[in-house]
């Protein structure tokens, strides 16, 4: 059961529809069959048994015919009277008129013969076959002959019989007027009265065997049939088996003969088997269209749920753009049709949300980025307060002037700006924090030319240069930033910002070397640069660092290189 | 009925409609079962006259096989006589002599009157009938001066291929007769090197062959049993025939019971019938057989026993010398011709 669910289901709808198709046709085509062949046994059963009772009948009253013939025959007297005196013509002619009669009352199956007390033929009536000039009183016919008026029959004696064609013999007391035996009455049945009294109810293609008490051959009306072939009728009918015929028997009640009756099909075993490979044929031809149309079914029903099966696929792997083509209009169609339209929603359901993402996402980076201003903004307003304080001095504009170019770099509309133009804001942050921290670090950059056009995220250095500023320089006299620049192996861009300074301690390198540190309170600045770089860029990309206690600092920056003549995604 | 039992009903009336083959048959024809099984090398038309009066006067139900001497003989080779009949008749008494051991030994009431030479001594065979070997000839080609008188007349350069004869391999009367001839000369062996280059390829494979041969003037001299020759005589056909002077066989053929056999009391019975007068009149009267009793006349015609030119008959011997014949004979002469043999 469990390999049958497991097959697949173009398989399963192929050998459902084709075991629905086939089965009937096999069961009709072989009950038909059956049908036929039940109802010819039958028809011929039926037949041959009305003619084998016709037989026995007919076969029955020839016995009574007969029967009264002798009976008659004895009562006048005229064989009686012929046996003692053959002289004289009127006598013999009397007892050939009644032989003759006798004869014409037996319908001519039987042939008369008279024999006296000593068994030697006196008359007969058979002048084609020659019977027997005498018979022997102490054996065969005439032996069973009984003390009273009964006729007897026995098959004919080749010993005794003149001719093959005498087939059954009867013989009947002939008795005078004082109950003495005087001779003999026997009855000669050839072959051609045989097949007349017996053969007229079965057809040529039928054989009728009439055996005696003891199934001993009597009368066969195919003559033709040899030894072989008359056992073969015998033994069919001993064993009932041969399909081509009803074998039918049954026992004459006054003499105890058998008949049997081989009675052929009414359809010939050719014309049957001709039927059987007819209707074979044609099971097997509309075998043929049952499998052909399982084919087409199944895969008209499998195909579209297949392609179905293998476009889901595809979407759980994440390919949205899949299509499914189809020309039904039926519920496999519509199915495909509905799908088509799912995946199509789904994917613009999804580009929304990436959008949406996208712009929470750009939303937060600026508002990331608009986090870094108000601290400088405080710091800067802070110097220009306290030096105007002190000194009445020319800082005070240059403060401004570099002030407002940072300001207004930083609330441009574009995320992006190029390198150069990056170091030129961090030129002027650096302006600024050298009013305020005068003279106690130097700043340059080294930046190759071809570099300076790669795009980089705006205000991006200014937390790791503040950064050096801040903490890495804090108790430094004479320190030293700088910044580079380089383009490694697999464009990548590195910028790093190096100070000479007191260096980080272990734990903040950790935090700064992490995957996805978390924010920090006080380093504000350096998580939203990690932010800005993995948003814009991806969760690979980021800061690194390298830091010793009292060996400074070099904090560095990686982003995918991108030129400013390249569109940004 | 519920709805599913109907149902279920019908379904299985199909299923039984193809299973069980619905077609009625009759009923088949008991087969009778065997009172006494009878094994015989006779010909038809004398073992069936006698086997069909026993069954009538005795209601018993026969069975008949037939073979040939040569089956019968493997028969008891491989010791598959008792399951295969219960009495053996017609056999010829060489070979009855043979395998006497295979036979039970039973005296029957009326065995006083048949002749010493007609049973075994220790009652282990019983004779049915005897019938010597005669040349016949065909009235019409053969003068009075032609008429052959010995075997040695079937050397004669004069009937070399107009001689009849049935293959003595295959008929065992012709086989008798051959024996006769042949040890009737001084050269058995010469004299059946003559006789194949007379015979000249004319050998026949059934008896019945020879006599129309003959009748028909195909062949004008030839060898069978006297009751056909006289069965021809007395249709008045252009046939007559002689007893060879040199010695003829008379040799029975008989009835054993089998040893050990399923109905030893019914093959009793039927031996007894084979030598009833009545049965042995009939064998004299229709059959042109003679019979073993002494007291039974023989048909107007055919001469007594005693006046025939016999050859000593010592079964024993003369099974020796049928085989050493047959022998000779094999080498010699290997194409029969005409009939389908039996």
């Amino acid at each position: 059961m469990n390999t049958l669910r497991n097959l697949p289901f173009k398989f399963r709808i192929f050998f459902g529809c084709l075991i629905a198709a086939v089965i009937p046709l096999l069961f009709t085509a072989v009950l038909t069959t059956r049908i036929y062949d039940a109802s010819f046994s039958h028809q011929t059963l039926q037949e041959g048994q009305k003619h084998l009772q016709q037989i026995s009948e007919r076969l029955q009253q020839m016995f009574t015919l007969c029967t009264d013939s002798c009976h008659d025959l004895n009562k006048d007297g005229t064989a009686a009277w012929s046996l003692i005196d053959n002289n004289t013509i009127d006598i013999r002619k009397d007892l050939y008129l009644s032989l003759y009669q006798a004869v014409q009352d037996t319908s001519g199956y039987a042939q008369f013969s008279v024999y006296d007390a000593g068994g030697k033929l006196r008359f007969s009536t058979d002048h084609t076959h020659s019977p027997a000039a005498s018979l022997p009183l102490y054996w065969g016919l005439l032996r069973k002959v009984p003390d009273k008026p009964e006729l007897i029959f026995a098959k004919a004696d080749p010993v005794f019989r003149s001719s093959s064609d005498i087939l059954l013999q009867a013989a009947y007391p002939l008795e005078n007027s004082h109950g003495a035996r005087i001779g003999y009455l026997v009855l000669d049945f050839t072959r051609d009265s045989l097949d007349r009294l017996l053969g007229v109810f079965s057809s040529d293609k039928d054989t009728l065997v009439l055996l005696d008490s003891f199934q001993n051959l009597i009368y066969c009306s195919r003559p033709d049939l040899n030894e072989e072939e008359l056992q073969q009728v015998l033994n069919g009918t001993a064993r009932q088996s041969d399909a081509r015929y009803q074998y039918l028997w049954l026992r004459e009640p006054q003499s105890g003969y058998y008949l049997l009756l081989q009675k052929a099909s009414p359809v010939s075993v050719s014309a049957l088997h001709t039927m059987q490979t007819i209707t074979m044929l044609l099971a097997l031809f509309c075998l043929g269209v049952c499998i052909l149309i399982s084919i087409l079914l199944s895969r008209s029903i499998a195909q579209p749920i297949s392609a179905l099966d293998l476009a889901m696929q595809k979407v759980r792997n994440g390919d949205l753009s899949v299509r499914i083509y189809t020309n039904c209009r039926d519920e496999l169609g519509r199915l495909s049709e509905s799908f088509n339209r799912m995946t199509r929603e789904l994917k613009e359901n999804l580009e929304l949300q990436v959008q949406k993402q996208k712009d929470l996402n750009e939303t937060s980076l600026k508002l990331y980025q608009t986090q870094l201003n108000p601290h400088f903004l405080y710091n800067t307003l802070d110097t220009i307060k306290w030096n105007a304080k002190i000194h009445q001095n020319p800082d005070i504009p240059i403060l401004a002037e570099n002030l407002a170019f940072i300001l207004r770099r930083s609330i441009s509309a574009k995320p992006f700006i190029t390198l150069s133009e990056e170091l030129d804001t961090i030129h002027n942050y650096i302006e600024i924090q050298k009013i305020r921290f005068a003279g106690r670090f130097l700043y340059e950059t080294e930046v190759p030319d071809q570099l300076e056009n790669c795009l980089v995220p705006k205000m991006i250095l200014q937390p790791l240069v503040e950064n050096a500023i801040l903490h890495g320089l804090a108790d430094c006299e004479n320190g030293y930033i700088c910044i580079f620049a380089q383009q490694s192996e697999d464009r990548l861009l590195k910028i790093t910002v190096t100070d000479d300074g007191c260096g980080m301690n272990a734990e903040m390198l950790a935090w700064l070397n992490s995957r996805e540190p978390e924010q920090r309170a006080g380093h504000v600045g350096l998580f939203n640069v990690i932010q800005i770089l993995k948003l814009y860029y991806g969760q690979e990309y980021g800061l690194s660092a390298a830091s010793a206690p009292g060996e400074g600092t070099a904090v560095t920056i990686t982003l995918p290189l991108e030129r400013s003549d390249a569109s940004h995604v | 009925m519920k709805l599913h039992t109907w149902f279920r009903q019908l379904l299985l009336l199909p299923a039984a409609f193809l299973l069980a083959g619905c077609y009625a048959k009759s009923a088949p024809l008991p087969a009778l079962s065997s009172d006494l099984v009878v094994y015989t090398c006779l010909d038809t038309d004398i073992s069936e006259p006698v086997i069909r009066e026993f069954q009538e006067r005795t209601d018993r139900i026969i069975e008949v096989k037939t073979g040939t001497v040569q089956e019968l003989e493997r028969l008891l080779q491989n010791n598959r006589i008792s399951e295969t009949c219960d009495v053996v008749f017609g056999i010829s008494a060489d070979a009855l002599n043979q395998y006497r051991e295979f036979w039970m030994p039973y005296q029957s009431p009326c065995a006083d009157a048949l002749s010493s030479e007609f049973h075994d001594p220790a009652y282990l065979w019983t004779g049915f009938s005897a019938v010597p070997s005669v040349i016949l000839y065909n009235t019409r080609v053969v003068t009075y001066r032609e008429v052959p008188t010995d075997w040695n007349s079937l050397l004669e350069p004069r009937w070399k291929g107009r001689i009849a004869m049935a293959d003595p391999t295959v008929s065992p009367a012709s086989a008798a007769a051959l024996t006769s001839a042949a040890n009737a000369s001084d050269d058995p062996k010469r004299y059946l090197t003559q006789l194949a280059e007379n015979l000249d390829g004319m050998i026949f494979t059934e008896q019945e062959q020879v006599l129309k041969a003959i009748s028909d003037g195909v062949c004008s001299v030839g060898i069978c049993p006297e009751s056909k020759a006289e069965q021809l005589r007395r249709q008045n056909l252009d046939i007559d025939y002689i007893y060879p002077a040199d010695g003829t066989c008379l040799l029975p053929n008989g009835t054993a019971i089998v040893s050990g056999c399923a109905h030893p009391e019914a093959a009793a019975e039927f031996l007894d019938f084979t030598i009833r007068t009545d049965t042995q009149r009939i064998l004299l009267s229709h059959m042109n057989q003679r019979s073993v009793r002494r007291d039974l006349p023989l048909p107007a015609g055919l001469p007594a026993a005693d006046l025939l030119p016999l050859a000593d008959m010592d079964y024993e011997r003369f099974s020796v010398l049928q085989s050493r014949t047959l022998d000779t004979w094999n080498l010699l002469f290997t194409s029969p011709r005409g009939g389908d043999g039996t």
